[in-house]
């Protein structure tokens, strides 16, 4: 079953026309569209980073490149989903460079997003989600891409658009994972389960 | 407990409504922090370009009056036309290829920019390997032979009765170090875990990196691929 959701409605400054020609518009505008999807960024970064530290470098990254790619914002697609596709890029990329990366970053608080607020939410997970996160930490970085979507309420047409796929091979892929992840889940919640009946013993 | 993805969904979309709640966003510091220092227009390369070009115009000047000066004495011409050439070829493969990284569109489907993504790695990494290996045969004899002849009137070959000899070595050994540094690297790949700086420079000489970019591209290509079956 696909789910029938929509994750983002159409605002006004989602609207085609809406694209600003003065910087201070651009700005503007930008700021108005980030605010309003900026936990798109943090979702995905939760999705590929377990490090603190790692998913504030790649939070920031994701930042600087939507800013640095709005330009080139066609506006005949959705803000979300462009930014999806930037910020699953980034993750990806990030992910696949993992380990060979010296870079300094500023702390993303700098940037004025609210990290700590985010941290303390995906912190006090519930069990499901945990185990959810722990199951999706051994998918590969595509599929990631494609159960994030999926739990966002992308239909398979709009997952089709952010991965190029056909949106078939997204169902026939979405199918396979749910199968895939519905076996491992009930495994995962039973260690979950055990772990917090075990005694601290450090 | 056996709660399916569908469920999961649920909670999921949940946690996103408290997430758009909860999170907050200081505009100021956004606009002053980020947007201000970083530009909105695609990212240029042209720092870059101008550098490398400023910095290997001396050389072209060096090798090209060379060239002209010595046109009818092949033991100054080939040398300086080999480095001229090696260094024309390398700034433009450079230049092309910071011109495409900067390019890179971020906005496009996942499939699309990470197969662009792996093409101009496995680009930059041949470049690389090439550029190190016929550099290590170009930059030492060929070089001093043509910066002695254009700076300073020397001709090495004539110097003494031991350049010859010395020169003759030099390049067999330059030559013979390609397929050298080439098995040496296949050797040492993946062996170094304690350095990581030279392990990827020797993963990058053995074309190690190489494989594993390909190894992603039929990755992204059989993603893309249709599957059979629910």
């Amino acid at each position: 079953m696909q789910a029938k959701l929509t994750p983002t409605v159409m605002s006004p400054t989602d609207h085609p026309d809406a694209m600003p020609s003065s910087p201070a518009e651009l700005t503007g505008a930008f700021i108005a569209r980030l605010e309003k999807h900026q936990r798109i960024l943090f979702k995905v970064a939760y999705m590929y980073c377990r490090d603190r530290d790692d998913r504030q470098d790649l939070v920031q990254e994701m930042l600087i490149q939507v800013w640095r790619s709005y330009a080139r914002f066609d506006e005949r697609v959705q803000f979300s989903t462009w930014m999806y596709r930037i910020a699953v890029n980034v993750a990806i990329t990030h992910y696949r460079s993992e380990g060979r990366r010296l870079r300094d970053t500023v702390p993303l608080e700098e940037y004025g997003l609210d990290i700590a607020a985010a941290d303390a939410l995906f912190d006090n997970d519930t069990d499901n989600m945990r185990a959810l996160r722990q199951m999706i930490n051994g998918l590969d970085e595509l599929n990631r891409a494609l159960i994030l979507l999926f739990l966002e309420g992308f239909s398979s047409e709009e997952i089709a658009e952010v991965v190029g796929i056909s949106a078939s091979n997204v169902s026939t892929r979405i199918n396979r994972l749910k199968i895939k992840l519905q076996a491992e889940f009930s495994e995962t919640t039973t260690h979950i389960e055990e772990r917090k009946h075990e005694p601290y013993t450090r | 407990m056996n709660l399916t993805l569908d469920e999961l969904q649920t909670e999921w979309m949940a946690r996103d409504r408290l997430l758009e709640t909860q999170l907050r966003m200081n505009t100021l510091m956004l606009r002053e922090n980020l947007l201000d220092k970083h530009s909105a227009k695609l990212g240029s390369a042209t720092a870059g370009n101008v550098f490398q070009i400023l910095f290997t115009i001396p050389f072209l000047a060096l090798f090209g009056w060379v060239i002209a000066r010595h046109i009818d004495e092949p033991a100054f011409l080939l040398p300086a036309v080999l480095l001229q050439a090696w260094t024309v070829v390398m700034l433009a493969l450079s230049i092309y290829q910071r011109n495409q990284l900067h390019g890179l569109d971020f906005g496009r489907t996942v499939l699309e920019l990470q197969s662009q993504i792996e093409q101009i790695k496995i680009a930059r990494l041949n470049t690389f390997k090439w550029a190190f290996l016929t550099g290590q045969l170009l930059w030492w004899i060929p070089f001093v032979l043509v910066l002695f002849k254009g700076l300073l009137g020397v001709n090495l070959y004539t110097s003494s009765a031991f350049m010859p000899t010395f020169i003759a070595w030099n390049i067999a050994f330059g030559v013979a170090f390609i397929p050298f540094a080439l098995w040496a690297s296949t050797q040492l790949a993946g062996r170094m875990g304690g350095s990581s700086r030279f392990q990827q420079f020797t993963d990058g000489i053995a074309g190690r990196d190489v494989v594993v970019a390909r190894e992603f591209l039929g990755k992204l290509a059989r993603f893309g691929r249709e599957t059979e079956g629910r």
